[in-house]
């Protein structure tokens, strides 16, 4: 039976790189990010925990997996790379953080939600678009995708 | 058996079986629609115990449906439940296994 062709829902063409690996779990953060927007559209905000474990854990195991595509020897932005996600985890966490002090407070997980879809967007759309591409625009700098 | 319908009409998840192993069959990519409706589901549950997912009527996974998927996982999770996911076709299980679900639960033949 021929397999189905990936669909990337959520993901811009754009953002792709061809790395059907690395386009797959960008597809999955970007539907998570859907998934914020959606909840903040149905007013459904009141038990974000599930997200915020799904979110972390996702960002952890997706940005741990890029860095062991990574060759440091050669790629030059190797160290500035993994500090952009250390970043991002931190800022994860400090919502993770955010909607644990807010629990009883609609109005303010309402506004932290909001706060993470901004955030979640804009970094998406920057790193992978800016700092992801360069990683995957030449061979030397990643270990090839073992399928 | 139950059947749990979401929103759209479309029965989504189905109870299979309880006891020892709670079994759940998804009958159709998880949509947003279907995160209500399966929180309804596991407030039926018996608290704690295993939860077994029959993702044998799945020939494919979006990666929206990851996403979502994820989430309602991770809704299984809290409670301290083995969550795995079981019988996944071979095109279902590459997707899985390239998104990296199979790092974040069990994913048994």
């Amino acid at each position: 039976m021929k397999e189905a062709p990936q669909r990337y829902q959520d993901l811009p063409q754009q953002y792709l790189l061809n790395q059907p690996d690395i386009d797959l779990q960008h597809a999955v953060l970007f539907s998570l990010f859907a998934f914020v927007q959606r909840q903040l559209d149905a007013g459904e905000v009141d038990n974000p925990e599930a997200l915020m474990t799904t979110l972390r854990d996702y960002v952890l195991f997706h940005l741990s997996y890029e860095e062991e595509r990574m060759r440091p020897q050669s790629y030059p932005l190797h160290a500035l790379h993994l500090a952009a996600h250390r970043q991002f985890e931190d800022r994860v966490r400090r919502f993770d953080q955010q909607f644990a002090a807010h629990r009883d407070d609609h109005t303010a997980r309402v506004a932290v939600l909001r706060q993470l879809r901004d955030y979640l967007l804009s970094w998406l759309e920057g790193h992978i678009v800016k700092v992801d591409r360069a990683l995957f625009a030449d061979p030397r700098y990643y270990h090839p995708l073992a399928l | 058996m139950t059947d749990v319908e979401s929103s759209g009409g479309v029965r989504a998840f189905e109870l299979q079986e309880t006891g020892a192993h709670i079994r759940l069959s998804c009958r159709h990519e998880p949509e947003f629609s279907d995160v209500r409706v399966f929180e309804n589901l596991l407030a039926r549950l018996p608290a704690s115990g295993p939860v077994e997912i029959d993702m044998s009527r799945l020939d494919y996974l979006g990666s929206r449906s990851l996403g979502v998927f994820l989430v309602m996982l991770n809704k299984v999770q809290p409670r301290e439940r083995g969550v795995s996911l079981l019988g996944c076709r071979p095109g279902v299980r590459k997707i899985i296994a390239t998104a990296g679900l199979d790092r974040l639960f069990r994913v048994t033949p």
